[in-house]
């Protein structure tokens, strides 16, 4: 978190983005939690998914706040969005 | 007949006696076989007041039609009884090779009942039964036992008991082969009360199919369909079911504390993604299954563990306050070797330690106590100290100290890792089910945490009680078929009726879809007999008083309203019994008049 405290960007400035199930290895440091993007690259839910380059159909399940978004969801800085495939068991 | 080899074996432990048994065909079409045929079959041996513990209570191992067959992911077993834990008809379903091996031994089921004067072992095979003493295998752990087997009649498969089940532990559990266990229930103890330590069975038949080649071509499309599934074809097999324990703790569903909050803030070190680089695919743990769910540790001691499946994860470690994960994987360990349910074992240990951070009783344990919790848990396997109360569940041991809202528990059955607050068709599931809270009767986090928000809103209680009534009675069928409920993911419901009909050559149009009704019926009508209502439908308070974490902070379960809704559905009266007409038009009435049960 260094180098974020280190600009004049504040939390708003960013999407934080957390990839699981499989869907880390999207990420460029291959991280579940901590991925952050700089809020001006996207706009929707589904601008974060091509950012990543993640295959539609494996970005299944959607969570703000643990509340469940579409990919059209339109973003306003800050938040932290959660992204998980297709999953099952019990 | 095709699919059924038509008879069963009844056991008579008291005088060390069998006999074969040929069913009449009407059973198996209104019953199928598993789960279905095994309740029907209870009633031929018992009343429903039977007690559990008492030698006329029979245990039933019954398999099902598509046991044993080409069908992929047929391997599984169901074992019915009279629960200790619950006091309900009770059913339990594993993996494995045993069902498969049942019916190539030429049985649907065999039924066991009587007592035997000291522990013993089972052989069933086309010689008949051998009753064969077994006090050396006393208070052998599940791996010592497995060894034993293995390296006496190696030819056989086998099921097992632990010490928690020789000791009677309301909870105890029965393994199936290596590693496959019946959890819940506590039907280990029904094994250990009949001095059964093991049951071993070898086969030397084939099952007949009505249409090998109609099978063969349902064979052939169930598995490229698993194939194209990404979940049955491949998270699955990667990560088994741990994968979700992320989601359901974003989502605010996970117990956590003792159901305290619903969110834990160290789940992703106990998650599914954190314990892959742990663990390694067991390769083959059902007969004839592709999806391959189970994973076992990477042990630098030669020793075979079963990594956990995400129940375990959540409630042995969220539920109790646990974020170690070689910790959490330690104490799965420990209960799959003294034969305890990983669920009811997290939920009786969690009770226990709120009332000692809450000073309810003299104990010095708070959650996240590893170790302290560890020596719990041998403590009720061999039902010493505290352990012996902590046996009896959570909750008798909450009841025996005051505070029966303390236990999380429905009907005896302590909930699973999903919290009923943030998934109310979940609530209801628990709620209804005939075993009490259980979340395999039908899984309603499939629908509410997947499918479109706008369609299925979690948080209501609205229009829940019909997609239940849906899913309960179609489990009922795949319990009964018998076919493993991961592969509902893939594979559309009418499919399973062309599996059915190509296997036994029987026409089930128009017919296939009640009978899971009829199952879940009787079942309620066995649960009213022995004296339960709608008083025993409800969660405990805390899920409609107290708000979970994050999203579910401000849900409450809004019972009544979900249960009117369901008995009205079900057509059953707001007491919660069957009603004359949902009886009559599923043929339950002979078997109303058997037992007795009053009918308005």
């Amino acid at each position: 978190m260094s180098k974020q405290d280190l600009s004049n960007k504040s939390r708003e400035d960013y999407i934080y983005v957390n990839l699981y199930g499989g869907l880390e290895e999207y990420s460029p440091e291959k991280i579940r939690k901590g991925n952050r993007i700089v809020l001006k690259e996207v706009n929707t839910v589904q601008d974060i998914i091509d950012y990543y380059q993640i295959p539609d159909d494996e970005a299944r399940v959607i969570l703000l706040n643990g509340r469940h978004v579409k990919k059209d969801y339109q973003l306003s800085g800050g938040e932290t969005i959660s992204i998980f495939p297709l999953l099952g068991g019990g | 007949m095709y699919g059924w080899t038509g008879k069963i074996l009844e056991i008579s432990l008291n005088d060390k006696s069998y006999q074969e048994k040929n069913l009449s065909k009407s059973y198996y079409l209104k019953y199928l076989g598993g789960r279905g045929l095994g309740v029907r079959l209870f009633l031929e041996q018992a009343d429903p007041e039977v007690q559990p513990l008492a030698a006329e209570n029979p245990v039933i191992f019954a398999a099902g039609p598509l046991t044993g067959t080409v069908i992929p992911s047929s391997g599984r077993l169901a074992v019915i009884s009279k629960s200790p834990q619950t006091g309900t008809i009770f059913d339990s379903n594993a993996g494995g090779f045993w069902g498969a091996e049942l019916k190539k031994a030429g049985y649907d089921g065999v039924v066991i009942q009587g007592e035997l004067d000291q522990l013993s072992r089972l052989e069933i095979d086309s010689d008949g039964v051998r009753f064969i003493e077994a006090t050396e295998l006393k208070n052998n752990k599940a791996g010592l036992t497995w060894d034993y087997l293995n390296k006496t009649i190696p030819e056989y498969r086998h099921i097992y008991i632990g010490p928690a089940g020789e000791n009677l532990v309301r909870f105890s559990s029965i393994t199936v082969g290596k590693s496959r266990n019946f959890g819940r229930g506590g039907l280990g103890s029904i094994l250990g009360s009949k001095n059964i330590k093991a049951i071993s069975i070898k086969g030397d038949k084939e099952v007949r199919i009505y249409n090998q080649e109609q099978a063969l071509k349902i064979r052939d499309k169930a598995a490229d369909w698993l194939e194209e599934n990404p979940v049955t074809s491949n998270s699955m097999n990667r990560y088994g079911t741990s994968i979700l324990l992320n989601l359901i703790n974003e989502a605010g569903v996970l117990p956590t504390r003792n159901f305290q909050e619903t969110q834990f803030a160290s789940a992703d070190k106990i998650s599914g993604e954190s314990l892959e680089s742990k663990t390694v695919s067991s390769k083959s743990s059902c007969y004839n299954c592709p999806i391959i769910c189970s994973r076992k540790l990477k042990t630098s001691d030669g020793q075979d563990k079963s990594s956990p499946e995400y129940e375990s994860l959540g409630l042995l470690g969220a539920n109790l306050g646990i974020d170690d994960l070689d910790k959490v994987n330690e104490l799965n360990h420990l209960c799959n070797q003294l034969g305890l349910d990983t669920i009811s074992t997290s939920s009786v240990i969690a009770a226990y330690i709120e009332m000692a951070e809450k000073s309810l009783i003299d104990a010095d344990i708070s959650f996240g106590d590893g170790k302290k919790i560890e020596d719990l848990i041998n403590m009720i396997g061999s039902r010493e100290g505290i352990g012996n109360e902590l046996a009896e569940g959570a909750k008798e041991f909450a009841i025996s100290k005051g505070h029966p809202e303390l236990a999380m528990q429905v009907k005896g059955l302590d909930l699973p890792a999903f919290d009923p607050r943030g998934m109310k068709g979940q609530a209801l599931g628990y709620m209804t089910s005939n075993r009490g809270a259980c979340h395999i009767r039908a899984n309603m986090m499939n629908l509410e945490i997947f499918a479109d928000q706008e369609k299925i809103d979690r948080y209501s209680e609205e229009g829940k009680a019909a997609l239940l009534i849906e899913q309960q009675d179609f489990n009922a069928i795949l319990d009964s078929l018998i076919v493993c409920k991961f592969t509902m993911l893939a594979l559309a419901a009418g499919f399973y009726q062309e599996m059915l009909e190509s296997v036994t050559g029987e026409n089930f149009d128009g017919k296939f879809f009640e009978i899971g009704s009829r199952i879940w019926n009787l079942e309620r009508m066995i649960n009213v007999k022995a004296g339960f209502n709608r008083g025993d439908d409800y969660l405990p308070e805390r899920f409609s008083s107290q708000g979970g974490s994050g999203p579910s902070k401000d849900s409450l379960v809004d019972q009544d309203k979900l249960l009117d809704e369901y008995y009205d559905l079900r057509g059953w009266s707001r007491s919660g019994r069957p009603g004359e007409k949902i009886i009559a038009n599923l043929n339950l009435r002979e078997i109303a008049h058997k037992i007795e049960l009053d009918i308005q």
